[in-house]
């Protein structure tokens, strides 16, 4: 009789240690931060500030004097190219990411886009900013469009490369899906036309309805 | 009759183009071809400096091709519209090229137009490897590799200028390069006869 009770409390003991075990791994990955390559991961789960600021640089607002001085202070990026009309970067951590920023006549910051490594799914960002307003292919060659969702009240689009499924340049048609690769997140100012003047756009210019992922249109 | 007066059009105001087999080329081919060119030669590029233009691209030859015979692409399965060969200057066209395919293709020239006289010499592309790297803030077709990465460095130049500002397909690097190599041509003195 003892020696099966000894036998049943070693399995218990045995069971608590494996529980405790399988539980210690998951309980230090809640407390240590992960270390992420990507310069979107802090951007969607940190973000210093709301779109279009980036950074606390916001485009229509920020000089390029700021900008500069933001930039260069910014531990995370090595400064790659600089005029004055524009900064160039790359990240530190992963330089396959990097941006540009550039600037206004009057010395004030335009636009600013930071750029993927081909990890970044549309999902990810819809979780944080909610679904585009807009979908719009601003660049259609070869069987590809490269597309912009736009946000215009957020002042942000985001550019994805689409197959074309249509039959010529002029009439494309696209799928989107929820993994599709972000390649490119521009912050702007908000509103649709500095969308359509960025990209030389007349007003006239068709901006399709965001309808949820799928064919477009 | 409308094809011959496009042919004479382009003839008159590019002197280092040659369009062989033209019966071969619809007129909307000419039409792509010759926009092409043109906007090469307008405000965002050489600025109607034609001196400069022919100094930087050499002869050009275009050639057409059957749609398909330059084979497919290996992503969407569709067939590539045009190659440029920047040792001999000729382009193959198909007829699903038009002017941004041009444009592109004329870019590739441009990359090797100096390596096409001294095969010492770098493509563009090599010799600004830093800028034409793939990274950064560059077209879509611009991430293949360094050579589409130049060619469609110069297309957003012909495209979308040359200010930063009103340029959001490319680094500011890329532009700075491009107009650089543009202003090298243009700001030098290519006239070969008297004004």
């Amino acid at each position: 009789m003892q020696g099966k009770i000894r036998i049943l409390l070693s399995v218990v003991l045995l069971l608590i240690i494996s529980i405790s075990c399988n539980a210690l791994p998951a309980a230090s990955a809640t407390t240590t931060p992960e270390h992420s390559i990507n310069w979107w991961t802090s951007w969607l789960n940190n973000p210093v500030c709301s779109p279009p600021c980036w950074h606390n640089i916001t485009p229509g607002l920020t000089t390029m004097d700021e900008a500069i001085s933001i930039l260069e202070n910014t531990p995370d990026l090595i400064i790659t190219f600089k005029s004055d009309d524009g900064i160039d970067w790359v990240f530190r951590q992963n330089e396959d990411e990097g941006g540009t920023l550039s600037t206004s006549p009057n010395g004030i910051v335009a636009w600013l886009v930071n750029t993927s490594d081909g990890t970044l799914h549309l999902e990810t960002i819809i979780a944080f900013h909610n679904y585009p307003k807009y979908v719009k292919p601003y660049d259609c060659r070869d069987g590809m469009c490269s597309t912009a969702l736009i946000y215009p009240d957020l002042g942000m689009f985001l550019s994805v490369f689409l197959q074309n499924k249509g039959v010529d340049n002029d009439s494309p048609r696209l799928e989107i899906l929820s993994n599709t690769i972000v390649d490119r997140v521009y912050f702007i100012e908000p509103g649709e036309e500095s969308f359509l003047n960025l990209y030389h756009f007349s007003e006239s210019e068709l901006l399709m309805d965001w309808k949820g992922y799928g064919h477009y249109p | 009759m409308a094809k011959e007066k496009v042919v004479q059009s382009i003839y008159r105001r590019f002197k280092n183009i040659t369009i062989k087999d033209v019966y071969k080329l619809e007129l909307r081919d000419l039409q792509e071809i010759n926009a092409g060119l043109s906007r090469i030669v307008g405000g965002n590029g050489f600025n109607r400096d034609m001196d400069a233009s022919f100094a930087a691209f050499g002869d050009i030859t275009f050639i057409p091709v059957a749609l398909g015979s330059l084979g497919s692409d290996p992503n969407t399965g569709l067939p590539i519209p045009a190659r440029a060969n920047w040792e001999n200057g000729e382009i193959k066209v198909a007829p699903n090229a038009d002017a941004t395919t041009i444009i592109h293709e004329m870019g590739h020239i441009l990359d090797g137009s100096l390596k096409r006289n001294d095969k010492a010499a770098s493509l563009r592309s090599e010799t600004f490897g830093n800028v034409f790297n793939t990274k950064g803030l560059t077209t879509d077709y611009g991430r293949t590799d360094h050579l589409e990465d130049f060619a469609d460095s110069f297309l957003a130049v012909i495209t979308y200028g040359t200010q930063s500002q009103s340029n959001p397909a490319i680094s500011d690097a890329r532009i700075a390069a491009i107009t650089a190599l543009i202003q090298s041509y243009t700001n030098a003195d290519y006239t070969s006869t008297p004004r």
